[in-house]
């Protein structure tokens, strides 16, 4: 594999000059440059300089289908040389996105059977929450407003979705939040059920709050809840197996709607198609994005049941609210087949496989002193690290846990999501067994190196 | 031509396509206007009809449809590397030559971009810096976005909440606090009692002056202002407006955002909006014309200043999306750019912008049409029910479906509402194209209104 052709000197000064890197340390950047990755097959990527490694992070959660997949160049380029771009907005559309909404509806749960397209997962939940509030103004419930979220989790940065985030660093310094948004409990056994005896006894302190929260609101003034079926970038918190049907009981019982976040877990990453399937609960509204096209051209899309489509039939007027790329062609035919490529191949079946045994392989590392928590389900996993591991202390930034264990992956060969709280894991789904045994003893060998 | 089944798509679309500004009580009814081809500045459904495409998109089709490199480059960069982050310092060639080529384009100290996948993204990365910036430099409270009526940002939760067209806002929660909006420089329906170009501006500059000190200087994070105004209607400012704009957010420590969403990449017939009306802003948000739309991109730029200060924190800078800087988006606009350039697509912008805007000023005598304005490949036919008192026409009036219905009948695609007729076609406009659009335009009117 040659990657000569590029000048990696000339790319890390153009870099550090004129491009803003989002979610980076600035300051590292500028003085160390940006790693240049230049290539990608299956689930392996070549730096600048040609060397080797495997994408333990599938890029960011989204590369379902490996990377160089043949036929997405062909048919993206079929696309454009058909047309490239049209909108959806005033009534139009292309064959593409008529295509992927019918598809969309065939596969996702229930009745979910109505799509809007975006192109990533902020724009997806900004318009899942926009659909929740304009439900209930038709409705005749103009003050359900309210949006229930959880800490930890993860909906985006765009002002609408980072104010359900539930991680505040990523609140600070950015301006005034709006009103009309609260924030439960994760439910993080790890660090959230101390002071319960078993799974059964969290989910009811966890259905608890959300019942006081409701309570102490009005539910008259709650427009819906919206959760990552696993919490994903906030830290990989699957919840306990009860958990979602409990929830949804008491949402139902409120007249509350539940939005799912799938943006990590559609298309196969947790092992079943989509998230909402491992734990038998139904949404009334879906944003999604990354492995709708395996992040080969950008898209999202939002599904709402027939329930919330016949409300919005109602007015004989526009429904104000659209992103210019909405329903964009070439993503459109890309997401088309790369689905298409999920279903054939029965990736979420290798991704329930491999997840389970990379997460058994990575349980080995329990015995660490600094290891405090391994979980995950399919492929998405944390191995989470702790200063203390009696009092689960967590390191800050100040120690440099996230910089020392990026730095040790990537000289192992691997690129994962390594912050100061671990290393987060989720490959493409094609990832094979060897790869696995890699991943997870280059993981291994980084926290000897960077803990002892 | 690829044959399609029309009615097989129609019955799907309506079945399970939720369209994004629509009114989908009469979609579900009529289905959708399904577009399968494109070549040039012409556009064919699935019946095999042909458009020109007087909306190139939505302002986006710079170079014109069926750009053979452009399906080249992204089949090539797929196959190379399809996608990449740019988080955590991670990087790809595309995205690294793509802000090396802005910062070489856009004027002045402008020279440090990071991308997004659309102009609602940059806006809202265009806000979050410069409070970013203000709370970097010592000043939390710096906070308030001053925007304009009429401005349009987009939608996403912070965008909207700059966006200053209140059919927008309503049904979807409450804004944050921390916008406050100024009247649009529209002399059409902003300037009645006014005597000319000089005393309009003094009117606009007064009332920012005024709102600076309502809100207080050190409450004012920045002003995010369109060079010209676009989606809310074709706002062609007076030429003197935004430097005296400038003078004021300069004294005052306000910083300058300019939306060049839609009039960048050669729209008002210079490469970018600022050029147009010679001032300098501080931070830039683009999107639409950077890939043609071919693929989703947007960027926010920003000067040295504001860059050396968020180098400052040893810590990461808490924002970004997914697709900040995917590889075939920038790859397509690395090509998508050179084209414009090459073919110097903003001279003819604004050659054939003149031309085409003075032949829809020949309909300004009709007693429906209250304006033509414009600038460059972008202008509109502002229609109104009665001429002397201004009356718009409302939704109940039906004016917007109608004119949709007969510029599709002759043959044009732009944008059609009961506020009139926007055109912004793809800027290899050839002056027999431009005809083609006038007389379709001018048919249209004298159908619906007599």
């Amino acid at each position: 594999m040659s990657t000569d052709r590029y000048d990696s000197a000339r790319l890390r000064e153009l870099d550090i000059a004129h491009h803003l890197h989002p979610v980076s340390n600035l300051k590292q950047v500028a003085a160390n440059g940006p790693l240049v990755m230049v290539r990608g097959e299956g689930s392996t990527i070549w730096d600048a300089d040609g060397k080797e490694y495997i994408d333990a992070f599938a890029g960011l959660w989204n590369i379902n289908v490996g990377h160089g997949r043949k036929e997405l160049a062909e048919t993206a380029k079929q696309q454009i040389n058909e047309i490239a771009y049209g909108p959806t907005f005033f009534g139009l559309a292309t064959p593409p996105p008529i295509e992927l909404a019918a598809k969309l509806a065939a596969m996702y749960p229930g009745p979910v059977n109505h799509f809007q397209f975006t192109s990533g997962g902020a724009e997806s939940n900004e318009t899942a929450m926009k659909i929740a509030r304009y439900y209930w103004a038709l409705k005749g419930k103009p003050e359900k407003i309210t949006i229930i979220s959880r800490m930890m989790g993860y909906h985006g940065i765009a002002m609408g979705a980072l104010s359900a985030t539930g991680i505040p660093a990523y609140w600070a310094n950015f301006g005034p939040r709006p009103e009309g948004f609260v924030h439960l409990m994760a439910p993080y056994s790890y660090r959230n059920a101390d002071d319960v005896n078993d799974e059964d006894a969290f989910v009811d302190k966890l259905v608890n709050e959300l019942e006081e929260l409701i309570e102490r609101e009005g539910a008259d003034t709650i427009a819906a809840m919206i959760g990552e079926p696993v919490q994903g970038a906030g830290g990989v918190v699957p919840p306990p197996q009860s958990y979602w049907s409990r929830m949804k009981e008491v949402l139902e019982a409120n007249d509350i709607l539940y939005i799912a976040d799938e943006v990590i877990t559609g298309f196969g990453r947790t092992g079943t198609m989509f998230g909402v399937q491992q734990y038998g609960v139904q949404p009334d509204i879906v944003a999604i994005a990354k492995g709708v096209t395996s992040g080969y051209i950008p898209l999202g899309a939002v599904g709402v049941t027939d329930e919330i489509y016949g409300t919005m039939l109602e007015p004989d007027a526009m429904f104000m609210h659209g992103f210019t790329y909405s329903g964009h062609p070439v993503a459109c035919a890309v997401g088309l087949q790369n689905v298409g490529i999920i279903e054939n191949e029965k990736l979420e079946e290798k991704a329930a496989d491999t997840g389970a045994y990379l997460i058994g392989k990575l349980e080995e590392l329990l015995g660490h002193q600094n290891v405090g928590d391994v979980r995950g389900k399919g492929m998405m996993m944390i191995v989470e690290v702790v200063k203390d591991k009696s009092t689960k202390e967590p390191f800050t930034a100040a120690d440099g846990a996230g910089a020392k264990l990026t730095k040790a992956t990537r000289d192992r060969g691997i690129i994962v999501r390594a912050g100061d709280n671990g290393i987060s894991i989720a490959p493409p789904l094609i990832l094979t067994r060897d790869e696995a045994d890699r991943v997870a003893s280059a993981v291994q060998d980084s926290i000897v190196e960077v803990f002892g | 031509m690829t044959a399609y089944d029309t009615e097989r798509l129609k019955a799907l679309d309506i079945a399970h396509h939720l369209h994004p500004r629509t009114n989908l009580k009469r979609h579900a009814q009529s289905g959708p206007f399904i577009l399968s081809k494109g070549d040039g500045v012409h556009i064919w459904d699935t019946d095999g009809n042909q458009y020109i495409d007087a909306a190139a998109g939505l302002w986006n089709i710079n170079v014109g449809h069926g750009r053979k490199e452009l399906a080249d480059a992204a089949k090539q960069q797929i196959e190379e590397i399809a996608y990449g982050p740019t988080f955590f310092g991670l990087s790809t060639p595309p995205a690294i030559e793509l802000a090396a080529k802005l910062a070489e384009m856009y004027p002045g100290p402008v020279n440090h971009f990071q991308f997004t996948s659309g102009g609602a993204e940059s806006n809202e990365t265009a806000i979050k810096i410069a409070r970013y910036f203000w709370a970097l430099r010592g000043k939390p409270e710096k906070v308030t976005i001053i925007s304009r009526f009429i401005g349009y940002h987009g939608i996403a939760m912070g965008a909207l909440s700059a966006t200053g067209i209140p059919a927008f806002w309503e049904n979807f929660g409450p804004r944050p606090e921390g916008f406050v909006h100024l009247m649009a420089p529209y002399p059409y329906r902003n300037a009645d009692d006014i005597e000319d170009d000089d005393a309009f501006v003094d009117k606009l500059v007064q009332e920012l002056e005024e709102t600076i000190e309502r809100v207080g200087a050190d409450n004012v994070a920045a002003m995010i202002g369109e060079p010209i105004q676009g989606a809310g209607g074709v706002i062609v400012p007076p030429d003197t407006y935004w430097e005296r704009v400038c003078e004021v957010l300069d004294a005052n420590d306000i910083l300058l955002i300019a939306d060049e969403v839609i009039t960048g990449f050669g729209r008002t017939g210079e490469m970018f909006g600022c050029e147009t009306y010679d001032f300098q802003p501080d931070i830039v948000s683009i999107a639409k014309g950077i890939s043609s739309g071919y693929i989703p991109l947007g960027a926010v730029g920003v000067t040295d200043e504001i860059y050396e200060t968020m180098l400052e924190p040893d810590a990461m800078f808490m924002h970004g999306f997914t697709y900040s800087g995917h590889p075939v988006a920038c790859a397509v606009a690395n090509v998508n750019i050179g084209i414009i350039e090459r073919e110097d697509l903003a001279s003819n912008a604004r050659i054939q912008g003149e031309y085409l805007l003075a032949k829809l000023d020949e309909l300004s005598p009709h007693q429906n049409v209250g304006d033509v304005r414009g600038k460059g490949l972008m202008m509109m036919v502002e229609v109104v029910k009665d001429k002397d008192t201004k009356e718009p026409f409302t939704g109940a009036d039906d004016a917007g479906p109608r004119l949709t219905q007969a510029v599709r009948k002759h043959g044009i695609v732009p944008f059609a509402s009961e506020k009139g007729i926007m055109i912004s076609p793809p800027l290899t406009l050839t002056r027999e194209d431009a005809d083609r659009i006038a007389e379709a335009v001018r048919r249209s009117i004298v159908e619906v209104f007599g």
